[in-house]
């Protein structure tokens, strides 16, 4: 700013060492006096105008400068240099015999314009190397002034504006009138960079405060879905639960496209609208070529589409029914969001702004995208909840199951023992406890089998399955199994048919082998009552062939891979004994074995099992 | 030993009916054997008539509550007294469901069969 010193010197009396006071000079002073008073006053006015006044308002220079005018003469004018730095724009003026607005802006400007540019580029050249003034086309002059004068509005060097004042006579302003506009035009640069700078505050006060609000909804949005996320471990419920965070959040009425298996499962949501409801549920996106991604299902990316109108249906559905059920749907905005769980697109929900009038912006999309985000991990957690709940409940049954077929021979067992007791001293004692010690001893055995299949689950479970090789003779084996259920086959009228060469050596383990003969004779007796039963043991391309074939009520084709697999059969265990587990270790002996097994049935034909066993173990081939 | 009377066992395990039948033919009884509700009731409606019903549960065919709902369908049968004895936990309900006032749960001692055909047969 200025040095304000020059001020004193405008009050200096003359000195008082003079013998005569002359009158002239006393007024002189006074003169002086009063004019000195006038400027402290505009310079306190103007100070005081400016901080009082938005300086925005395109008229609130224009009581600054016609107190400036007042004090200067005729005219005045406050122009300040405009965003782009490209123009000086008339501000504030004031004219003492009131021309209008627009007449004094162009025939000033053309009067001072070289006054103007000369200030301008003077104050350009030793400050602003940036800034740049064009006073644009002069206009045509309404009435000369005599004198003028421009003084600029800078502060630290950088330009703001000029200050213009004219009068019509007197012609040249003085130097003192000369520095006490540039000590107003001082006040302003003050009072315009204040207010610019109170300006920023408050524009960054309204970005902050939009700011915080933005971070307070969104918080608020994902908080509520979080709530709402975890509110329950039901499948059912959580996708309920996406539903109602997004509409109405981001959506008139939603479309919610899950993977379920090997099928995509439609839900949809149009509160109070059912019918629009039903036709969202039968939507066929547009085929997977369609240029424009409009659910994010198949591309597993995001997208926003604000500017629905017939063009876009167009290039979305150039299928004309399609089209007209989308127009239909009445829509003008829609985001569409996939949910992602471990790489692959697991769902996609697609939003619709509609009825509300609503279009969707960036921050829709980007807490659409969050909420999905939360609702798959949701979902994901919810389905293995499920599973487990299943998982539970089918080892729950197989428990009491298994249980129920523990206490069975128990229960014989039991009755035998304790009854022999009760025979000491009856008269054929000996024989009766021979017979009864016999048949107790054929439940031990039953139920220590059953003992050793539920020891066989946990075994190969945890993968602690070993086999102990050793050479031997399969059809022999074979033999000696079907010999041990001779009884088993008579008691059930199964007549026994065995096609077999002559010998077949191989390395397997032998305890193992002769468990899956087991496993797949007592299936066919159990299932096979009373129908004969043939068994082939033979050379096959790949090692040795095992067939048990039997003629009983078969196995349905949709059974027939669930019966490989643990605590899974055809039928009810109600109807038939044993753990159900035959099958499946029957396969898990195989499988370590480097073999098949598969079964071949009809219902009501029979079924008929085919295992393959290399005669060697597979990785002494591959060496 | 006085003679006694006529039981009826409904119980499909080959073993578990083998040793019933031994502790019941030990006291005396006569023991007719169904292994299963269907062949239980075709012998009832061929003019048996047992003291007591020895009644399992999980049967294949025709099932132990299939077998008792048919009883109490028919006049003829309906006031033959049933004992269930079966290796299902929830037997007691299953009992109280049917109407069966007497149970034994499997394992069980041929003295806890044996006081079971007995007051059944006289309730």
């Amino acid at each position: 700013m200025t040095d304000s010193s020059h001020l004193a010197s405008t009050v200096e009396l003359p000195a008082r060492d003079s013998a005569t006071l002359d009158l002239s000079e006393l007024k002189r002073a006074e003169a002086e006096l009063l004019a000195s008073r006038r400027a402290l006053d505009l310079l306190a006015s103007v100070s005081h105008q400016l901080a009082e006044r938005e300086l925005e308002e395109p008229e609130a220079f224009d009581d600054v400068a016609r107190e400036v005018a007042a004090l200067f003469g005729d005219y005045c004018a406050v122009r300040l240099l405009s965003s782009d730095g490209n123009w000086l724009e008339l501000r504030g003026h004031h004219q003492q015999d009131g021309h209008s607005r627009e007449l004094i802006q162009t025939g000033v400007r053309s009067a001072e314009q070289d006054g103007v540019r000369v200030l301008a580029s003077r104050v350009l050249r030793t400050s602003s190397p940036d800034g740049r003034v064009s006073l644009g086309d002069a206009g045509e002059a309404i009435e000369p002034l005599a004198g003028t004068l421009t003084v600029p509005i800078a502060l630290h060097g950088k330009l703001l504006g000029t200050l213009s004042v004219g009068r019509k006579q007197s012609a040249n302003y003085t130097t003192e009138e000369e520095r006490l506009l540039n000590d107003v035009a001082d006040r302003m640069a003050v009072a315009i960079t204040l207010a610019e700078q109170r300006r920023e505050l408050v524009a960054e006060r309204k970005r902050l405060r939009a700011t915080i609000e933005h971070a307070r909804y969104t918080n608020a949005q994902l908080v509520k879905a979080s709530e709402v996320l975890s509110q329950s471990l039901d499948y059912e419920r959580t996708l309920d639960g996406v539903l109602s965070l997004m509409v109405p959040a981001y959506g008139d009425f939603a479309v919610f496209d899950l993977r379920e298996g090997d099928g995509v499962r439609r839900l949809a949501r149009a509160p109070n609208h059912e019918r629009i409801e039903l036709a969202l549920r039968n939507l066929e996106w547009p085929p997977a070529q369609c240029p424009v991604n409009v659910s994010a299902l198949e591309s597993g990316r995001s997208a926003m589409h604000t500017q629905i109108d017939d063009a876009w249906l167009a290039r979305v559905a150039p299928d004309p029914a399609l089209r007209a059920a989308l127009r239909e749907l009445g829509f003008r905005s829609l985001i569409t969001v996939p949910l992602f769980s471990q790489g692959s697109t697991l769902g996609a929900l697609t939003l619709f702004f509609a009825g509300s009038g609503r279009t969707h912006n960036e921050d829709d999309l980007t807490l659409a995208e969050e909420t999905a985000r939360r609702a798959a991990t949701a979902i994901v957690n919810a389905r293995l909840f499920k599973e487990a709940q299943e998982a539970i409940g089918v080892r729950d049954d197989f428990l009491s199951m298994a249980g129920h077929e523990l206490r069975t021979p128990l229960t014989a067992l039991q009755l035998q023992i304790l009854s022999i007791t009760k025979m000491v001293g009856q008269p054929d004692f000996a024989d009766k406890v021979a017979t009864r010690a016999e048949k107790a001893g054929r439940n031990v055995l039953r139920l220590s089998s059953l003992v050793n299949e539920l020891l066989d689950i946990s075994r190969i479970s945890a993968g602690r399955l070993r086999l102990e090789r050793t050479p031997f003779d399969l059809t022999e084996v074979v033999r000696s199994v079907l010999a041990r259920h001779d009884e088993d086959l008579r008691k059930n009228g199964c007549s026994l048919e065995l096609v077999s060469s002559d010998t077949l050596h191989g390395a397997w383990d032998r305890a193992r082998v002769e468990q899956i003969v087991t496993n797949l004779i007592t299936n066919a007796i159990k299932y096979g009552k009373g129908k004969p039963i043939a068994v082939q043991v033979e050379r096959s391309e790949n090692g040795a062939r095992i067939v048990v074939q039997d003629h009983g009520m078969g196995i349905p084709p949709e059974d027939q891979q669930r019966i490989f697999q643990r605590f899974e059969r055809a039928v009810s265990s109600r109807h038939f004994g044993g753990l159900g587990l035959g099958l499946w270790i029957a396969r898990q002996l195989v499988d370590a074995h480097g073999g098949t097994i598969r079964v071949t049935s009809e219902s009501g034909l029979g079924a008929r099992f085919e295992v393959e066993l290399p005669l060697v173990p597979p990785d002494e081939v591959l060496t | 030993m006085r003679p006694r009377p006529t039981i009826l066992l409904v119980e499909d395990d080959h073993d578990v009916a083998d040793a019933m039948i031994d502790v019941l033919l030990d006291q005396g009884y006569r023991v007719v054997h169904a292994p299963n509700g269907r062949e239980a009731l075709e012998l009832l409606r061929d003019k048996l008539e047992p003291a007591v019903i020895l009644l399992d549960l999980m049967m294949p065919e025709m099932d132990g509550p299939q077998f008792r709902a048919a009883q109490l369908r028919d006049p003829e049968l309906a006031h033959i007294p049933v004992v269930i004895v079966s290796a299902d936990r929830r037997v007691a309900d299953t009992a109280r469901q049917l109407g069966v006032q007497r149970f034994g749960v499997k394992p069980l001692a041929p003295e806890q069969l044996l006081e079971l055909v007995e007051l059944g047969s006289v309730a």
